[in-house]
């Protein structure tokens, strides 16, 4: 790859994680959902780093229909947690693009590993809290555009006691 | 403040009434206080599960009340509870969560420990002279520590009710979360998600035997499906008991179908364990307006896979800060926290089925068990003599 390309790519791949940040601020769950392939992973592991999600207790460790549920939960009305819902605003921050090829744990149609770090302020009544983790998104090219496939949130406090986490990461 | 802290146990006969309670028992930071001495740091309370510590050095690190302990396995294989301090200058001698060794070090002079809690090594024993006696100075065990079926409670009286004394009624349930499995064995490894919620600690004990308010805060979860339109009315047939000793629990036993949940029963053992069907959480009190309530999938030794897997997808699903019913129960109780500011009304009304009180069980949505754990409270916040 030359240095256009990297650089063309660079772009390419912050551009998907600013946008999957704005919708999720602004609340745009369907598109949000949009930029998933329907046999997604979110996840955002307990008490470390490297847990064994069928094993030990996760945070998060949705498939795409139970994303959908929780997002559905955010809009639906009925959510105690959601009245008013929380205001979120994402810092995506340190891109870094490793290709798929280069590790030999992911395997299928992987194209991108991307690393990247997040801040996320949360403000709802009363509450003012900062998440930050390091996030780690699998991307695939599906009918000429990246989606995502895998996301993984490796909040820093993660083996800490936590108060609600009503959003998305 | 207050009326509350400054006099004793007529103020609490008055707060607490047989069908309504203060507000200012969720908000006076005197209650908390007198809460942890008579409760807390008294009584018996779970503290973990032999299986955490499953093998020999193993060890877990918890609260009990509010001082830090340390569940640990010995080499001889016997389960031990431990003051998480050290004899010397109380730093704490461990300070992860749990794992696996021989010895705790303090990082502070590298007084050593076995895991027996003896004071096996320490630098520059001679300069303290011949007086000095090892034996003195290792780890102070909980005063009291027992097991029921696995499940570790400690209390920080060196006497007292026995843990079978205390459990009374509430072994059925320890009972029936045990024999899901085919061995009558549970294991607690999956570790722990724990949430701190905004709100004082009796909320989520009152809140374990309320199930006049699932279909309400949990509308959203889409957990609700599964569950026959009126599974949360009087009518379909489940009961709530209050067991004594301030112990609950709601049983759909009688119903056909059985409780859709999960496996095991439903219901609170005084103070601080909620066995959730096939879940077990822990209610730790923080401050007046806080709590930590920690939460584990249940895995039934020799359960079939098939049978458990709908279990632990649910608690994925569900629980923890971040689950689809949790967030709503702490919303509920932090809304609760901010509307007990008012101190008008006075009362918090407990009053839905009070004609069953002398039979100790009402209908599914009566605050019967709830009832039950403000008398027995009461008792405890009161009685001279359980006060020595």
């Amino acid at each position: 790859m030359s240095g256009i390309e990297e650089l063309l790519e660079q772009q390419r791949v912050e551009q998907l994680l600013f946008l999957e940040a704005r919708l999720i601020d602004e609340r745009r769950f369907a598109e949000w959902e949009a930029l998933w392939v329907e046999d997604g992973i979110y996840w955002v592991p307990a008490n470390g780093d490297d847990t064994d999600p069928r094993s030990q207790v996760s945070l998060i460790y949705d498939n795409r229909s139970r994303m959908h549920n929780r997002v559905e939960r955010y809009v639906g009305g009925k959510a105690i947690s959601q009245q008013p819902p929380p205001r979120t605003v994402h810092l995506v921050s340190n891109v870094t693009i490793e290709l798929a090829a280069s590790d030999g744990t992911v395997d299928g149609d992987v194209s991108l590993v991307i690393h990247s770090t997040v801040q996320v302020a949360e403000s709802r009544p009363g509450v003012r809290v900062d998440w930050v983790g390091r996030v780690i998104h699998h991307l695939v090219e599906r009918e000429g555009a990246l989606r995502i496939i895998f996301k993984k949130v490796l909040l820093v406090d993660n083996d800490q006691e936590l108060t609600t986490i009503d959003f998305l990461l | 403040m207050s009326e509350v802290g400054d006099s004793s146990s007529s103020a609490y006969e008055r707060l607490i009434g047989a069908d309504r309670v203060s507000g200012r028992l969720y908000t006076d930071p005197d209650v908390f206080e007198r809460e942890l001495e008579r409760i807390h740091h008294r009584g018996w309370m779970f503290v973990g599960h032999e299986s955490e510590v499953a093998t020999p050095g193993e060890f877990v690190t918890r609260r009990l009340g509010r001082q830090p302990v340390l569940l640990t396995r010995d080499d001889t294989g016997a389960v031990r509870l431990w003051s998480n301090r050290c004899p010397h200058r109380g730093a704490t001698v461990c300070a992860l969560d749990q794992g696996h060794t021989r010895f705790f070090r303090c990082p502070y002079h590298a007084w050593t420990f076995d895991n027996a809690g003896a004071l096996v090594a320490l630098p520059g024993e001679e300069g303290f002279g011949p007086t000095f006696n090892r034996d003195t100075h290792g780890l102070a065990p909980v005063p009291r520590m027992d097991t029921y079926r696995g499940f570790v409670f400690g209390s920080w009286s060196h006497e007292g009710q026995t843990l079978t004394e205390h459990l009374g009624n509430a072994r059925d349930l320890i009972d029936r979360a045990c024999d899901v499995s085919p061995v009558g064995e549970i294991s607690l490894r999956a570790g722990w998600l724990r949430h701190r919620i905004g709100a004082n600690w009796k909320m989520a004990a009152e809140n374990v035997c309320d199930f006049y308010h699932p279909p309400i805060t949990h509308g959203s979860s889409g957990l609700m499906g599964g569950v026959p339109p009126d599974y949360f009315t009087d009518a379909y047939g489940g009961v709530t008991r209050d067991l004594g000793g301030g112990h609950g629990e709601v049983d759909y036993r009688q119903t056909e179908g059985g409780p859709q949940t999960g496996l095991g029963p439903h219901g609170f053992i005084f103070p601080n364990l909620f066995i959730e069907a096939s879940s077990i959480f822990v209610i730790h009190p923080v401050s007046v307006s806080e709590m930590t309530h920690l939460q584990t999938p249940i895995t039934w030794v020799g359960l079939p896979e098939k049978m458990q897997r709908p279990q632990s997808r649910r608690f994925a699903m569900a629980f923890g800060a971040a689950g689809v019913i949790e967030p709503d129960d702490a919303a509920t109780w932090e809304r609760m926290q901010l509307g007990l500011q008012a101190g008008e009304p006075e009362w918090v009304v407990l009053e839905r089925g009070v004609q069953y009180d002398h039979t100790r069980e009402g209908r599914a949505l009566d605050e019967i068990a709830m009832r039950g754990f403000w008398r027995h409270y009461r008792l405890l916040m009161t009685d001279e003599a359980a006060v020595r």
